[in-house]
């Protein structure tokens, strides 16, 4: 047991770490999943107003890769907590991933760790602290889920047995990070491929519920930890036995990533460095190459994955013109797409969630020149001929360029999916233009992560709020009729839907303009102000 | 000639820390200037408003004739700096970025280069990653001393350098250092200073506490004095620029300032002396003594 010793200081210490960005993002959390249900519970009060509400989403492959299918249409809980459901286990996942990954990984890399491993500390306790803390936040956040949802009136056995099935979620995940955060010697890495296993997980049980009867999703669904939560069918039957799997790989995961931990190195990973080049490329030479080489392992992992999931939807798409049954159905995808073609509103649906989602990787990317001045590797660069702006420029290039690539992939994606499906190979440029058409709205955030980057260099949190605020718009915001004022806040609010509406081009003009006005701002302020030290 | 470094009364504010206090500094064309303070003494601000990587809040400071804030980037070009927390990318190869910093620095001389690395005996084909501290710091001080600029830069370089590499270091810079060029030299290694500067400034708390040769600065200091005397002395205590004395029976030993020694030597004869000892400070002493703010 000596190996664990120790655990219990390091979880205080990371208690006292994280002791505001935990109870916020619980809050934010609570938001979404109790927030957006006692909102949505007003709007279903008669049963074919549910049925209603619940043949938009299993009607129409997109909806049904989103947010997963209504289970019982009938039931007002599986109704009204349609997202909640879809996307609760996700966001639980999200915040498991980085929490593992911050009091592992990135306390190790910043050399923290070799100052506690150096004291009375177990080999296992870095890992079992971050373990614990995870299981301690998903404890909580099934507690305050559970009665928050009571507190609306739905159900309690129901409303327990989603709370569980979300924090499961959110625990395997966390096991998932602690083995991969074993495996790669960056903190980035470790997130990367637990991120991707996240997406590959969220693929799976879309598909599946795509692919699968009313009755039932394909197997594979239970291929997938995000499917596991889904498959509980809550509000819908409540199968507390598919509880099980989530169990039984949290009890098989952990083991397994304690016993990597065990036969590791501090500092290794279990994927071995490999020597490179003893001088730099030709191409090696700017402040603008090296943030392409910094960012090219990133750029390539999303490339992909976008290609992929477009790919996967643009051949479903195809398919949406079966479903097309009643005048409801037609009512309401006129008003929450813009057109009545289901294959015109699928894309609409599908291009929006992609378009919020380039944004999150756009900030990311620009985040990069943050990280990159917080360890310290800014300030020899700034030291040469290389100024200012010239370095935030290469990193301003790479964030647009990247979030273009992003679109792009998107639009040949979903072409060639659906053009393999249907044998009709016309219309790639309209596709490009329905993704295109997102970049002014999706670089507005970029333009404001980098203007905080340059203003606020303590705030960088801010440009991460933007991003939730963002999300949170564009998920309830048509559906709960918030007040346009707040929906015009949205750079997507103002975004054309084409195919449905025609091009607009003034607000795709003042989009740009305040994208490009906060760049400059960013660029015309960072040279005025102190380099921050590590 | 003008100096390389002029600064004058620099005032640098974290919040409410005043890391620099009125600071004054000059480095003269060709010198190797050692700069020695405490821990927090405003050694490394100083380097980073030179460089222009911090604003001043009140003061001049020109480098090599131009202001660093305003002339970075004109500037960084003539200049080499090596921090004191490298901190390396560490997905490149030592190799990779010695090439990339020379380049951004508009250059670097290719034999020199090689020389350099087989002199600090560095592998520049690993990954900055598995490198030790001390092959970090052998990978910032290569990009910078293959590069061909008048002025070095240095905070504390060689601290996690092993004695061997620390003497290679040490001949490096004399070679380097011909030409007219110069290097600002922070460091907390007396012998390091001692060996390689014509000049020193100690500061202390932000603020120049003294500056000029060793010999200059030896001459401000005290000497210690240890005699045997026929009689028991009185009131030697007493006199002006005598400290620390310790009387045992007809046994004295105190340190005495530069300017006393005259005076206090003729005291002594007045007890009759027996034997007498005297010892210049020690530079360490001397150091201390402006350290702890004496
Ligand atoms: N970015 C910063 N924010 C706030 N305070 C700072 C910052 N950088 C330095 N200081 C403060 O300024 C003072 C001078 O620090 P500096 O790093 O220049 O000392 P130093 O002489 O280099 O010390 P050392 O020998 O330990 O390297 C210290 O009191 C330090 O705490
Ligand atoms: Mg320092």
């Amino acid at each position: 047991m000596s190996q664990f010793t120790g655990t219990r200081a390091l979880l205080r210490l990371a208690l006292r770490r994280d002791r505001i960005l935990l109870p916020a993002w619980m809050l934010a959390y609570l938001a979404y999943s109790v927030g957006g249900t006692a909102a949505a519970i007003a709007l279903y009060p008669t049963m074919q107003s549910r049925v209603d509400a619940a043949s938009a989403v299993n009607d129409l492959p997109a909806m049904l890769v989103m947010y997963g299918r209504v289970w019982d249409p009938q039931s007002l809980g599986s109704v009204a907590m349609m997202k909640p459901i879809g996307f609760g286990g996700i966001f639980a996942a999200i915040l498991a991933i980085l929490l593992v990954t911050r009091h592992t990984r990135t306390e190790e890399e910043s050399g923290r760790l070799e100052v506690i491993g150096s004291l009375v500390v177990g080999r296992w306790a870095p890992l079992a602290a971050a373990l614990s803390l995870a299981t301690g936040v998903m404890t909580v956040l099934c507690a305050v889920n559970a009665l928050g949802v009571i507190g609306t009136g739905l159900p309690a056995g129901s409303a327990w047995v989603w709370a569980i099935s979300v924090s499961l979620c959110g625990l395997v995940f966390a096991a998932i990070t602690g083995v991969t955060a074993q495996l790669t010697q960056a903190a980035r890495a470790a997130n990367t491929l637990a991120f991707m296993m996240l997406a590959l997980a969220f693929l799976l049980r879309g598909t599946a519920d795509a692919a699968g009867t009313p009755a039932a999703s394909a197997w594979w669904s239970w291929l997938s930890p995000v499917g596991w939560q889904d498959q509980v069918k809550a509000f819908a039957g409540d199968r507390w036995w598919a509880l099980l799997p989530p169990v039984l790989t949290i009890a098989l995961l952990t083991p397994a990533a304690l016993s990597l931990a065990r036969h590791r190195d501090l500092d290794a990973g279990l994927i071995p460095q490999r020597s490179g080049r003893a001088s730099a490329g030709p191409g090696l030479r700017s402040a603008l190459s090296l943030s392409l080489r910094l960012q090219r392992g990133l750029m390539l992992g999303l490339l992909v994955s976008y290609l992929l999931m477009a790919l996967l939807l643009g051949s479903i798409a195809s398919t949406a013109n079966r479903f097309l049954d009643s005048q409801q159905m037609r009512d309401w995808l006129l008003r929450s797409a813009g057109s009545s073609d289901p294959f015109v509103a699928f894309m609409v649906f599908e291009v929006g969630f992609a378009g919020v989602l380039s944004a999150l990787c756009g900030v990311i990317l620009a985040r990069r020149i943050g990280s990159e001045e917080q360890a310290g590797r800014l300030e020899p660069l700034l030291a040469t001929s290389a100024s200012h702006r010239r370095l935030l420029g290469a990193h301003i290039v790479v964030a647009l360029l990247g979030t273009t690539l992003l679109q792009l992939a998107l639009a040949l994606g979903f072409w060639l999916g659906n053009a393999t499906q249907s044998g009709n190979f016309s219309g790639l440029p309209e596709a490009i233009a329905r993704t295109i058409v997102y970049l002014p709205a999706i670089w507005v955030l970029v333009g404001l992560a980098f203007a905080v980057f340059a203003l606020l260099p303590g705030q960088a949190y801010l440009s991460w709020v933007a991003v939730a605020a963002t999300v949170l718009v564009s998920e309830f915001g048509t559906l709960l009729s918030w007040p346009s004022l707040v929906l015009d806040l949205s750079p997507f609010t103002h975004v054309p839907r084409l195919p449905a509406t025609p091009m607009l081009w003034t607000p795709t003009l003042w989009l740009l303009l305040v994208s490009g006005g906060l760049l400059l701002l960013a660029l015309a302020r960072f040279p005025r102000r102190d380099l921050a030290t590590p | 000639m003008p100096p390389v470094i002029e600064v004058r009364n620099l005032v640098k504010h974290f919040g409410s820390t005043r890391a620099l206090d009125g600071l004054d500094l000059t480095v003269d064309v060709g010198e190797v200037h050692g700069f020695l303070g405490p821990n927090g003494a405003g050694k490394t601000t100083t380097l980073r408003c030179l460089l222009g990587l911090l604003h001043t809040d009140s003061g001049s400071a020109t480098v090599l004739g131009l202001d660093p804030w305003r002339n970075n980037v004109e500037l960084h070009r003539r200049l080499a700096y090596v921090p004191g927390d490298v901190a390396l990318w560490p997905s490149l190869t030592g190799g990779e970025v010695i090439d990339l910093l020379g380049r951004l620095r508009g250059g670097l001389d290719p034999t020199r280069r090689a020389a350099l690395i087989a002199r600090f005996e560095l592998d520049p084909s690993k990954k900055t990653r598995t490198y030790s501290k001390g092959n970090r710091q052998k990978v910032a001080l290569i990009a910078a001393l293959a590069s061909n600029v008048e002025l070095l830069l240095l905070d504390e370089p060689t601290s996690g350098l092993d004695p061997l590499m620390e003497r290679s270091f040490r001949e490096v810079v004399a070679e380097w250092r011909g030409d007219g060029r110069s290097v600002l030299l922070s460091s907390h290694i007396l012998s390091e200073a001692e060996a390689l500067s014509d000049r020193i400034s100690i500061i202390r708390a932000g603020r120049m506490v003294e500056t000029g040769t060793l010999a200059e600065m030896r001459h401000l200091t005290r000497t210690n004095v240890v005699a045997q005397l026929r009689q028991v002395p009185t009131g030697l205590q007493d006199m002006d620029g005598v400290h620390d004395c310790v009387v045992t029976g007809n046994g004295i030993s105190c340190a005495v300032e530069q300017y006393a020694l005259d005076d206090f030597v003729a005291a002594l004869q007045g007890f009759g002396i027996v034997s007498l000892a005297t010892q210049p400070p020690t530079l360490e002493e001397l150091f201390l003594s402006h350290y702890r703010g004496a």
